[in-house]
């Protein structure tokens, strides 16, 4: 269990979706429901990567992400973005506030088991 | 050095310079680059007043009466102080009216009429022909002195010069050359005649400078100055009285000749021609008014010292005064100043002999030659084809014959007295134009019929006390008409009617001629009644002071096939000049030229006016008439005419008005099309909104479907979980798309409404009832709390539970977690009822309050949405929809730690019974 | 008397078409009225007689000065008083 992951997201369903997944090939998941909770959870402990949702409620994935992108501490966390909108300027914005990857809702579950396990430089199966 | 040869020489040099000047000033103008627009050379143009009555003659009148010859430059001086209300004002009449001449600017004032236009071309000819003839007299006089230098022998004693060997002969003819080359060039006469004008303006410089030069020469030279000059005058009492006194020819003259040139410079051809039809900016008028002044003192100033040198040079009184220009160079064995002044006296009357012979033969030909021979059966039968040659040819023929006319009246009259005075005699008959013409211009009362009886009264008075008398003088006339009257009648002595004597002749005359002229004007124009185009046109002439640059209105309400104007004008402008003219005015005006089509009414005042150009306003009138139908103008029509001016007026108001609704709407549009784009923007946020929508769902599904197909060896609940997922997915999508198309279809007002009136409470119970489970599922306390005599309600039952169910299952999913509680009650406000849904959730943020009615927007999220409660974003924007339909409105309150009131209106049903 | 307004450069400027025609006017009447005075008997003889004037006869210098003057206020009215802006020849 050397990896941990950092799941932002509000919709019940779709944790329920990830915590599975990412559990399943051996990261240390934990799930937060908005940003604020998400940075809280940082501090207390660095995570390998973070899978954020761009729509949180209070504050957006963006400003998250160039938070997380702010503090010079946390510059070897990859983070990887979720969206629903799929659009490319969403893209271009998550890319240019230092995101590392972009997945776009619905996405394929072992693509995004790939990605995250690609990101901690895991051998993908 | 002056042989005979060297003063030809220098005559044909000076006129062969005159020539080419004019020449150059045509070259130009048909180059388009005129040199006329130009305020210079048009002040320069007027002193063609200074004739070679003024060079030779005004000397000889101060050596004989003094500072006498004074008032006839003082006179313009005044009339030029009212530049304004005089000159400029004719000039614009003219310009719009494309005046011609002097006789046609007092037909056109009138109505336009042919007769008086006629009457002032008569009076002119016999009035002014004599002046003319004084012009080449004073040529052939001074060429005569000059040959004989170094003697000084006055013509008078030399006999009479064979016709061939006379100057002024050769000068008349060159002149009258002159005259057609440049002055009838072109068949309009209203347009400019450039290289007759800059000539004429060169002219006035040579001749003040050669008389500037005699001046000093006479002055600086001969004398030592003026002081010296005076001094020795003064030892001699014959000179002396000249300079101390004005009037020595008493004070009535004195006055009589600043009246007379005052109406002289106005009212002579030339002055008119050169001043008014020439002028091509009326702004030049301005700078005019005091050059041409300024010049008149320049070439004065030495009048009275020549004078005053050759009465100290010549004595005994051997040598005319009129010669004094010449002769006390020649005197003096000053050859180049004698032949200097020679040049300067020959320009001083050739250029008064063009301007003159050029105005003379405009108005014999429009005003004579023209209507005399459109009245002429046979002409019209004979002459059907292009007459502007034939015009040309009459102006060129009028040139010569008025030409020789002159020559041979100098000729005959001779040394006679008749001669002599024949300038002021001139000057009076051109006054007997003032009336008519000032108060054309002043008075819009003035008639036809006023002006024809002044101009015939005063012409027939002048005639009798100034022309007759001097034939008597002259021995063509028995004396005893002078000194006993005709047939012995005492009272209608010439030279003292009705007994008026004590005053000079022409004081005696001005007087009779102006009482009766003006006197006939004033009392005829009052008993007549002028003609409707009389009127319009006294409108036109004395309006223009108010109005300058006004367009005329449109007189002509006849109609006219287009074809038969265009041969109209064809005939008398030419073929080119005619379709050219026409052509360009259509273009302009936007007016159909098709030869079969009525002619607009501005088409046929079009073609008036560039008649008049040709042949005057009254004939041009005439032959416009000839074509058209129906009347030129009737009362009724004049009426209309004035409604359609006022009528413009209000257009333009009306235009005004409209530009500025105009305006408005562009505002308009641009707000709306602000709002489109904004709704644009709407539609694409929408979009991604739906699209948004859409994904989260299908996203839980395909995390849940991918799980479950590749985790076989999933057991249990937690393979049910995942199940459940996809399932509870599904439905919210299935919902979501239900919702979106039941917005859309209520948007589009596609659905079906079946509005019927309700028992209120019934509804809500049946509500409460559908939403219970829902309620139970979270744990969620449903109460509902109906008070008793609910009123019915109108409205779709089916809806009406639609918005009671979203409102309860929206305050399920923000009731308190733990201890939910919502209430459903109703109560009668007036004429409406209010329906409360009410929970005990964290209530709503004041600034959300209005916007979670709109698409997608929930509550408890600061941006867009937020899956917190599970719900499509689109049940309260649903609820207004409906609610709204049914004619009430609905909207949430939060009392502080109280939850949420959601809260709608609905009126009460008019009909009791169900139905 | 007549130069006053002329003289300022600002009014002349702003003066409104027919203010300055109506000005000019009125100082074209004016002057008219005066020098046709100034022509005529009786006060145009005030300057006969044999008196000299800069070693000139009075009358004929008194005539001209009078002359000049009225040709210089003409200048001045029409250039000077409400000039519209020259247009382009």
């Amino acid at each position: 269990m050397d990896h941990s992951v950092l799941v932002v997201e509000d919709d019940d369903n779709i944790v329920l979706s990830l915590k599975f997944l990412l559990e399943k090939s051996g990261f240390a998941t934990r799930v937060v429901g908005d940003g604020n909770a998400a940075l809280g959870e940082m501090r207390a402990a660095k995570p390998d990567v973070v899978l954020l949702d761009v729509m949180l409620p209070e504050r957006d994935g963006f400003s998250v992400c160039e938070e997380i992108r702010g503090n010079s501490a946390w510059s070897d966390v990859h983070v990887i973005m979720l969206t629903a909108k799929g659009r490319e300027a969403d893209r271009e914005k998550g890319l240019s506030v230092g995101a590392d990857d972009f997945v776009t809702k619905p996405f394929s579950t072992r693509d995004l088991v790939a990605r995250v396990k690609a990101a901690v430089g895991l051998a993908v199966d | 050095m002056l042989e005979g040869w060297v003063i030809f020489i220098a005559s044909v040099a000076y006129l062969g310079l005159l020539f080419a000047i004019a020449f150059w000033g045509d070259k130009r103008a048909d180059a388009g680059r005129s040199i006329l627009n130009n305020p210079y050379i048009y002040a320069l143009s007027m002193a063609v007043y200074c004739t070679s009555w003024t060079f030779y003659g005004s000397v000889g009148r101060a050596a004989t009466s003094g500072l006498d010859f004074l008032p006839i430059y003082l006179g313009p001086t005044l009339v030029l102080v009212l530049w304004p209300f005089v000159l400029e004002k004719m000039v614009r009449i003219s310009a719009e009216n494309r005046i011609t001449s002097i006789a046609d600017f007092i037909a056109s004032r009138y109505g336009k009429s042919i007769y008086l236009g006629g009457l002032v071309t008569v009076i002119v000819v016999v009035g002014i022909l004599p002046y003319i003839a004084l012009q080449l007299k004073a040529v052939s006089t001074s060429f005569t002195v000059l040959i004989q230098y170094p003697e000084i022998v006055m013509p008078r004693h030399l006999g009479r010069v064979p016709l061939f060997q006379d100057t002024a002969f050769f000068v008349a003819l060159i002149m009258a050359l002159f005259a057609i080359l440049f002055g009838t060039r072109h068949i309009d006469a209203s347009e400019h005649h450039e290289g007759m004008v800059i000539a004429v303006a060169f002219e006035s410089i040579i001749k003040l400078l050669a008389f500037l030069a005699v001046g000093f020469y006479v002055t600086y030279g001969v004398f030592d100055g003026f002081g010296d000059l005076f001094a020795k005058g003064n030892a001699v009492p014959e000179i002396s009285h000249l300079f101390h006194q004005v009037g020595a020819g008493g004070y009535a003259q004195w006055s009589t000749l600043l009246v007379l040139s005052m109406f002289a410079i106005v009212c002579l051809p030339r002055q008119f021609q050169v001043g008014v039809v020439e002028n091509v900016n009326p702004d030049h008028v301005r700078k005019a008014a005091w050059l041409f002044p300024l010049y008149l003192i320049l070439i004065n100033v030495f009048v009275l010292p020549i004078a005053i040198g050759g009465l100290l040079q010549f004595p005994d009184g051997g040598v005319d005064a009129d010669t004094f220009v010449l002769t006390v160079a020649m005197a003096n064995q000053n050859e180049g100043m004698a032949l200097f002044a020679y040049i300067g006296g020959l320009s001083a009357a050739t250029g008064m002999l063009i301007v003159a012979t050029i105005a003379l033969s405009t108005m014999v030909c429009n005003d004579l030659v023209v209507p005399v021979l459109l009245r002429m059966r046979w002409f019209q039968t004979r002459f059907t084809g292009d007459l502007s040659a034939f015009l040309l040819f009459v102006r060129r023929s009028a040139i010569l014959f008025v030409l020789l006319l002159a020559y041979t009246y100098m000729r005959l009259i001779g040394e006679s007295y008749a001669l002599v005075t024949i300038g002021l005699v001139s000057f009076a008959a051109a006054a007997q134009f003032a009336p008519s013409l000032l108060g054309g211009i002043f008075w819009k009362g003035g008639t036809r019929a006023g002006a024809m009886t002044g101009l015939l009264l005063g012409t027939a008075m002048w005639f009798y006390t100034l022309v007759l008398p001097s034939f008597a003088r002259s021995g063509w006339v028995d004396m005893s008409l002078i000194e006993l009257g005709p047939f012995g009648i005492e009272y209608l002595k010439p030279y003292a009617l009705f007994g008026l004597s004590g005053i000079d002749h022409l004081s005696h005359s001005l007087f009779w001629s102006m009482l009766v002229n003006i006197g006939g004007f004033v009392w005829v124009s009052l008993l007549s009644r002028p003609s409707d185009l009389e009127q319009l046109q006294a409108g036109e002439f004395v309006q223009k002071l108010d109005s300058p640059g006004a367009k005329p209105v449109t007189v002509w309400r006849g109609s006219a096939p287009v074809g038969e104007l265009k041969a109209v004008l064809r005939r008398f402008l030419g073929d080119d000049r005619a379709g050219a003219a026409l052509a360009d005015f259509a273009a302009r005006q936007g007016l159909n030229l098709d030869p079969r089509a009525e002619a607009a009414p501005a088409l046929v005042s079009f073609a008036e006016r560039q008649l008049a150009g040709v042949i005057g306003a009254a004939s041009a009138q005439a032959v416009v008439a000839s074509v058209t139908k129906g009347e030129v103008v009737s009362t009724e029509d004049l009426m209309r005419i004035l409604d359609e001016t006022s009528q413009v007026i209000e257009y333009s108001h009306e235009l005004e008005e409209k530009s500025k609704a105009l305006e408005e709407t562009t505002a308009e549009l641009r707000a709306a099309n602000e709002r489109l784009k904004e709704l644009d923007r709407m539609k694409d946020n929408f979009i991604t909104t739906v699209g948004h929508e859409f994904r989260t769902p299908l996203t839980s599904i395909r995390a849940a479907g991918e799980i479950l197909s590749d985790n076989p060896a999933l057991r249990g609940p937690e393979r049910d979980r995942f199940y459940s997922v996809v399932v509870a997915e599904t439905q919210r999508l299935t919902r979501l798309i239900d919702q979106l198309l039941d917005l859309s279809k209520m948007e589009a007002g596609n659905l079906k409404w079946n509005m019927i009136s309700l028992d209120l409470g019934a509804v809500m119970e049946a509500a409460v009832a559908a939403a219970s489970p829902l309620a139970q599922a979270e744990g969620v306390r449903l109460d509902l709390d109906l008070p008793g005599g609910l009123p019915r309600v109108r409205a779709d039952r089916d809806r009406l539970i639609q918005v009671l169910v979203n409102l309860i299952s929206n305050a399920v999913k923000f009731c308190d977690p733990n201890d939910g509680h919502i209430r459903v009650t109703a109560m009668v406000d007036g004429d409406m009822v209010t329906v409360d849904v009410i929970d005990n959730g964290p209530g709503v943020a004041p600034g959300e309050r209005d916007r979670i009615f709109e698409r997608f927007q929930q509550g408890g999220s600061g941006e867009t949405l937020t899956n917190k409660p599970k719900g499509t974003g689109l049940g309260l924007a649903i609820c207004r929809e409906i609610v709204e339909r049914f004619g009430g409105k609905v909207w949430v309150e939060a009392p502080p730690g109280q939850g949420s009131v959601f809260r709608f209106t609905l009126p009460t049903s008019t009909t009791d019974a169900a139905d | 008397m007549v130069d006053g307004p002329a003289r300022d450069p600002e009014r002349r400027r702003a003066g409104a078409p027919e203010r300055g025609a109506s000005r000019v006017g009125a100082f074209s009447v004016s002057l008219f009225l005066i020098a046709t005075l100034l022509f005529l008997p009786p006060l145009v003889t005030l300057g006969e007689g044999p008196a000299d004037l800069f070693g000139l006869p009075r009358i004929f210098v008194v005539l001209f000065a009078v002359w000049i003057g009225v040709v210089a206020m003409i200048y001045l009215i029409a250039e000077r008083v409400d000039r519209p802006a020259p247009r382009d020849d």
